[in-house]
């Protein structure tokens, strides 16, 4: 699915993921935990082609495709999704236009059919239902005046709308309580299947007792340091990140 | 003071000279002094130029390089050439100027409304048009345009409301061009007049086919009386070549209403420029725009908003996206008189910079001579946010439509404003066919 292969890239001329190796196989979920600054946002923007990032070395393999050579919407196109950190707020343009735009384009990337308005209302509603989003959210403008729980709700309903075969989750459980934390866990997971991967990246271990990871990365210092499984997380979450950041300096 | 015309102007004066006496209506000793005493204004400063205060930021010096042609020609148009009707209400059409009885659509539409051409009223019922003409203002100086519109006008449309009277679905007004290798001379001189208590809606739509080029001077004169109410609704999507100077002078009296919109989006260099005196309490306006250019077009929005009486109100919103080299100018004055307490005014105009060349020239003016007064204005500027253009392009958006959403985004303050009406559909369809004439270019290059 996602093959990562020494990743070196600089913002600002500040190189910041200095050599990224990572492998991800069709229906696994990996979660990426690391101390601020580490590079885990960085990682995610390099991932989904944001403007600013600069790489330098190394290369990014995507369903056997160079990932690197597309731009931010043909790489969508290709399947991938980013669940933003903070969701951008887009005054004057309906959430349900957005979503109907966006599912449009992407379909029309991959060869098939636009859907039309009917069939599209037919098909958000089904997704809104288990996310608890309301009609009334699809008519406002996007993310404006939404909460922060509103906000992820929503970017998990974009990820249902758009069907990824590879999700990055950028700090999905930031800004959230317990209640909203738990209605994205398992928005997410109910989205979980064999033909789609799932990149969570958290500094956090609670969003994990939601989304159960096959494996997880420590990134510290722009490099991948340690993997391991489920528990790894759990003694991240016991012990700090004290020993990483002292070992990479 | 004498000031060396330039040689458009002259030409102006020498064709006016020499088409005064076949003008229409040239027979009424009054209009002929109308025409006159217009022609001797224009002839002090003649087309404005850059050092006139009010004409700083728009050249017409592009109509220097237009050969002129100011002989009507008959052109060849069916019904089935024009663009559809809007609704279910009457239209006026006028070809090149000329009003067309033969491709206008149910004029009779009841008691106390009544629809026609200036040209036909000055011959059917002069009596009606010439107080109201003579009321004009023609010989105000510092507004030459409005002044050679009066040397030469003899067409236009009359709208004329009795007290109480309803015209119900919006009346259309087409202005459509014909195609042809010169820039034709088109000056029309309207006419909406509203008694106490009547409404409508009218809908103006300025448009050529193809490749037409224009030089359009219009002027449009609205009387308001107590209570009445107008919608005043306009597209200006002329041809790429041509100048298009418009103003309207509106006059509220008590508790009357007066809507306007533009929607500016053609010729070489236009002005839409509105002027209101909101003449006694509980006049109302608003005046809002929406100006989209792209090339080296300059489009310019022009008001003036006069507060005479205490309790008036003006809202103003006028917003824009220019591409390329475009520049757009907003002017906006307000005056509150002595005495006019409680007014409120209200003027905002932000723009969107798509470009690194285009440019925005704002300019509010405010006098304010009486002490209750609410006056906010507001002009911001801005690019797109790459914040948002990112989100989108990250779900599948490319390029060119995520600008095009962004941009309709933005203008959605002017829009959603607007009721569910023919006329905001009109003005959607407009700014999307805008956003997206990119995605055709490219589409067809690919």
């Amino acid at each position: 699915m996602l093959e990562i292969k020494n990743l070196h890239a600089t913002v600002d001329g500040k190189e910041i993921l200095r050599g990224v190796d990572l492998t991800i196989g069709d229906g696994e979920v990996h979660a990426i935990m690391g101390p601020n600054g580490s590079g885990k946002s960085t990682l995610s923007y390099v991932i989904a082609g944001r403007d600013g990032y600069a790489v330098t070395e190394g290369s990014i393999t995507f369903n056997g495709k160079n990932l690197l050579e597309m731009e931010a919407d043909e790489r969508a196109g290709e399947g991938l999704f980013l669940a933003f950190q903070y969701p951008v707020e887009i005054p004057g343009v309906s959430t349900m236009n957005f979503l109907k735009t966006s599912l449009n384009a992407v379909r029309k990337y991959r060869g098939e059919s636009e859907l039309d308005a009917m069939d599209f209302l037919k098909f958000v509603r089904a997704q809104t239902k288990a996310l608890g989003i309301t009609e009334d959210m699809l008519k406002r403008a996007v993310n404006v005046g939404f909460s922060g729980g509103e906000k992820k709700r929503n970017e998990v309903l974009q990820m249902a709308v758009l069907r990824p075969t590879l999700a990055v989750l950028d700090e999905t459980d930031s800004g959230l309580d317990v209640d909203a934390l738990r209605i994205v866990g398992e928005g997410v997971t109910s989205l979980r299947g064999p033909d789609r991967s799932m990149l969570v990246i958290t500094h956090y271990q609670r969003l994990l007792d939601y989304i159960v990871p096959d494996v997880v990365h420590v990134l510290a210092q722009g490099r991948i340091v340690r993997s391991g499984d489920k528990s790894l997380a759990l003694e991240l979450e016991e012990k700090g990140y004290a020993e990483f950041t002292s070992a990479a300096a | 003071m004498t000031m060396a015309l330039s040689e458009t102007s002259q030409v102006f004066l020498d064709r006016y000279a020499e088409l005064r006496g076949r003008l229409a209506g040239a027979d009424l000793p009054w209009l002929a002094k109308i025409r006159e005493d217009a022609a001797n204004t224009f002839r002090v400063t003649g087309v404005p130029t850059p050092r006139m205060e009010d004409w700083k930021y728009t050249n017409l010096k592009a109509l220097d390089a237009l050969e002129l042609v100011f002989a009507a020609r008959p052109a060849e148009v069916r019904a089935d050439m024009l663009p559809a009707k809007l609704g279910d209400g009457p239209r006026l059409v006028f070809v090149d100027g000329r009003f067309r009885a033969d491709l206008s659509d149910s004029l009779e539409i009841g008691e106390g409304i009544r629809l026609a051409s200036l040209a036909d009223l000055l011959s059917a019922d002069p009596g009606f048009i010439e107080p109201r003409l003579a009321d004009f203002g023609d010989n105000a100086t510092g507004a030459p345009m409005l002044a050679l519109n009066g040397a030469f006008q003899e067409d236009g449309y009359v709208i004329a409301l009795d007290a109480n009277a309803d015209a119900g679905a919006a009346i259309e007004i087409l202005f459509w061009d014909t195609a042809g290798e010169a820039a034709a001379v088109r000056q029309p001189r309207n006419l909406i007049v509203a008694a106490a208590n009547s409404r409508a809606e009218i809908i103006e739509r300025h448009m050529g086919a193809g490749s037409s080029r224009q030089f359009f001077n219009g002027a449009t004169l609205i009387t308001l009386d107590a209570g009445a109410a107008i919608g005043h609704y306009r597209v200006q999507s002329q041809g790429a070549g041509s100048v298009h100077v418009n103003t309207i002078r509106t006059r509220i009296e008590a508790d009357a209403r007066y809507e306007s919109f533009i929607l500016a989006e053609g010729g070489e260099v236009a002005r839409d420029e509105v002027q209101v005196g909101l003449m006694a309490a509980g006049a109302y306006a608003r005046l809002d725009g929406i100006y989209l250019a792209d090339g080296a077009q300059v489009l310019d929005s022009t008001t003036t908003t006069r507060h005479a009486a205490p309790n008036t109100t003006c809202q103003e919103t006028y917003k824009g996206a220019l591409d390329g080299t475009a520049r757009a100018v907003f002017q906006g004055a307000i005056r509150v008189e002595p005495g006019a307490d409680g007014t409120d005014a209200q003027m905002s105009n932000k723009t969107l910079l798509l470009s690194d060349d285009a440019e925005i020239d704002t300019k509010p003016q405010l006098e304010i001579y009486a002490d209750e007064v609410k006056c906010a204005h507001g002009a911001t500027t801005g690019e797109l946010d790459a914040e948002a253009m990112f989100y989108l392009r990250s779900r599948g958006i490319p390029e060119v439509e995520a600008r095009g959403i962004l941009v309709e985004g933005f203008l959605d303050e002017v829009t959603e404003a607007m009721d569910d009406t023919p006329f905001a559909h009109l003005v959607r369809g407009h700014v999307a066919a805008w956003v997206g004439r990119g995605v055709k270019e490219k589409e067809m290059k690919g």
